[in-house]
């Protein structure tokens, strides 16, 4: 937990430090040098950085009054493979969007998910991920008329059978 | 007046305009409840059959859209913790937390019953004190604006318990996120990196769906624990006794009154009086520290609010032809089909209409009860699900509902992004709740004391001599002053 809160506080002070300089690039349209674009962002980000120094100090404080710590929170085990894996589907899933399209990309991606979440029942994962997806594409196409990603190619002509 | 009355119970009361009543507000509900569809969707696309109707039914059945859609909202929020509407983004603070501990029949009880008062409450002050309404609004200038802004992100004292600074972080983090994209008063990008996808800024939904929802699956991902001792039991809209909500009439009462007051204000919406609302709630409690465990109080002070904001929004767009909100934006389109303008001339010029939308509006939200009840069990069952199915479907329905606020791919990366701020901020204790408020009230905050500024030729006392911002920003700095004082004994007691 410790090294987290610092490397948290670390970040974010960091972070604040590049926008702070990134900041400094729109200090073009001030009206008579004063309250321009940068003003709100630059106090802002100010506030952060100390914030985060602040809560750093807090947590080095609490572990100098040798407040347990988790030890579990740095083991690697199946959980953070089982996040980095959901963290990897998600990426995957708004990445191929654009070129696989929804409907044809989704009903894997939700099998895929139920998987990683421990869902073994087949029937189930297949019926939901493919009525999901019928759902949404009626609703949100025919019904309200909102556009959904239509991929490329070959996609681009399943997706015409639909919608 | 009588005869104009009659003439308008005479209008509503007729089985094809009840009809129309009943289906805008179950249709209301229902968009509202589906993350990516909502209220302002829904009339937008009705408008075009509006036209072969009466103009007393077409905008009766706008209005009952309207109304039913921001309550709506609430049934995903509490039961699948991804708002359905904006509106409702303020109510998954309790309401999530009331259904994972087993309450989700009682949170629906209470947003729906609260919708119900706060709607009720907004079109009673429409009705009768619009025009007086609509004038002391336009009173209303930037630094009262500032005010208010500041005012609601004094919550953040109140939201931070123990964690004050991390609390801070959070709200400053989500004021800061919402300086992204092109700057409202000198149109320089901010934080664009040289790109297009953010010259648009963060859209406050996909940010909220993210935190919440994304970060939720992604920690279940993580410890892929089935919790069936609470998803599999049935869920039912359990009404709040009369005492219960007795027990809080003035956080209603209050509640009310600011999301009528919000809703009058052109450009601010309900989902400012939801925050606004839930801020307020949160500051004159007895037990602040409760709020954001699951406590009713914290469905009753959005829900009201935002429901309270449908009415309010009515009176500039009827009173001087300028909408309060998105919705009643749309709303106007409504009465131009129909060759009407609305303003003050449409008050002395068709008064039957105009009295006829008020009762329309205040059976809708009587009517939105019995529609809450049945869109509330039909998405109640789908909590009995084991999460290994529902996760993905919420996530999908997350995703849908971020990518189809404005069609843009942008959004589901945006979404993901706070999704993974999400779940960092849940395990290292950071309330995700004042980031949200920052993100919701940054644009405001910033634009008002900007412009405010400028009016006043850069002095910023001048925002303590306009007497209201000054009343506002006093309430602010009392608000501040007793909750660290509130906290001390505890701090005390500790040591």
């Amino acid at each position: 937990m410790f090294k987290g809160e610092i490397l948290i506080s670390a970040v974010v002070f960091l972070g604040s430090l590049y926008l702070y300089f990134e900041s400094m690039k729109f200090e073009g349209h001030e009206i008579y040098g004063k309250l321009g674009p940068a003003y709100w962002p630059k106090f802002l980000l100010i506030c952060l950085m100390v914030l985060s120094f602040l809560v750093a100090v807090d947590a080095i404080r609490e572990r100098k009054k040798g407040t347990p710590e988790n030890k579990e929170e740095s083991k690697f085990d199946g959980g953070k493979v089982r996040l980095l894996l959901a963290v990897g589907f998600i990426v995957l899933y708004f990445f191929l969007m654009k070129i696989v399209g929804f409907t044809a990309l989704t009903p894997f991606f939700l099998i895929a998910f139920m998987v990683l979440l421990g869902e073994r029942k087949k029937i189930w994962m297949l019926g939901i991920s493919v009525g999901i997806t019928a759902l949404i594409v009626w609703a949100f196409t025919k019904a309200m008329y909102v556009p959904l990603p239509r991929g490329v190619g070959i996609f681009l002509e399943f997706s015409h059978i639909f919608y | 007046m009588v005869d104009v009355w009659l003439g308008a119970i005479q209008s509503i009361f007729n089985p094809v305009t009840l009809l129309m009543i009943w289906g805008g507000v179950l249709l209301g509900v229902t968009l509202g409840s589906v993350p990516g569809l909502n209220s302002t969707m829904g009339t937008a696309l009705l408008i075009p059959f509006t036209f072969a109707m009466t103009p007393i039914n077409g905008l009766a059945l706008l209005s009952a859209v309207y109304c039913g859609g921001t309550y709506g909202g609430s049934i995903s929020a509490i039961l699948f913790n991804v708002p359905g509407a904006p509106e409702a983004s303020a109510t998954v603070f309790d309401g999530y937390e009331m259904a994972k501990k087993g309450q989700a029949a009682q949170a629906l009880g209470y947003a729906i019953i609260c919708s119900c008062l706060g709607g009720l409450f907004s079109v009673v002050v429409m009705t009768f004190i619009s025009p007086f309404l609509a004038s002391v609004a336009l009173t209303f200038s930037q630094p009262e604006y500032f005010a208010l802004a500041i005012t609601a992100l004094t919550l953040i004292s109140s939201l931070g318990g123990k964690g004050l600074k991390k609390a801070t972080i959070a709200g400053v983090f989500g004021l800061l996120m919402a300086t992204i994209g092109i700057d409202p008063m000198t149109s320089d990008p901010r934080f664009t990196f040289g790109g297009k996808a953010l010259i648009g800024g963060i859209n406050f939904i996909p940010a909220i769906i993210g935190a919440f929802a994304v970060g939720e699956i992604l920690a279940r991902a993580e410890s892929r624990s089935d919790k069936k001792e609470v998803f599999l039991s049935k869920i039912s809209t359990k009404l709040p006794r009369i005492k219960e909500i007795f027990r809080m009439k003035w956080l209603v009462i209050r509640s009310a009154l600011i999301g009528t007051w919000i809703g009058i204000l052109p450009g601010v919406g309900a989902t400012t009086a939801a925050f606004v609302g839930y801020a307020e709630a949160v500051r004159w409690s007895k037990n602040p520290e409760k709020f954001g465990t699951g406590i009713p109080e914290g469905i009753a002070g959005p829900e009201t609010a935002n429901n309270a904001a449908t009415g309010g929004a009515m009176v500039p767009l009827l009173t001087l032809g300028i909408p309060g909100s998105a919705t009643t934006a749309v709303i106007i389109g409504g009465f131009l089909v129909h060759g009407l303008q609305p303003g003050p001339m449409l008050f002395m010029n068709q008064p039957k209409l105009m009295y006829s939308i008020f009762l329309a509006m205040f059976l809708a939200n009587i009517l939105m009860l019995f529609a809450g009840l049945g869109v509330a069990k039909v998405f109640s069952n789908f909590r009995r699900i084991r999460y290994s199915i529902l996760g993905p479907c919420i996530f999908i329905f997350a995703a849908i509902g971020s990518y189809g606020i404005r069609n843009d791919p942008t959004d589901l990366w945006i979404m993901f992004f706070f999704g993974v701020i999400g779940y960092f901020m849940k395990k290292y204790n950071y309330p995700i709740a004042p980031m949200i408020i920052g993100l919701v009230l940054g644009n405001l905050t910033e634009i008002s004391l900007r412009r405010g500024m400028r009016m006043a030729d850069y002095d910023l006392s001048a925002f303590l001599f306009r007497p209201i911002a000054a009343v506002i920003l006093a309430i602010a700095v009392i608000s501040i002053l007793y909750s660290l004082i509130r906290k001390k004994p505890k701090v005390l007691e500790e040591d």
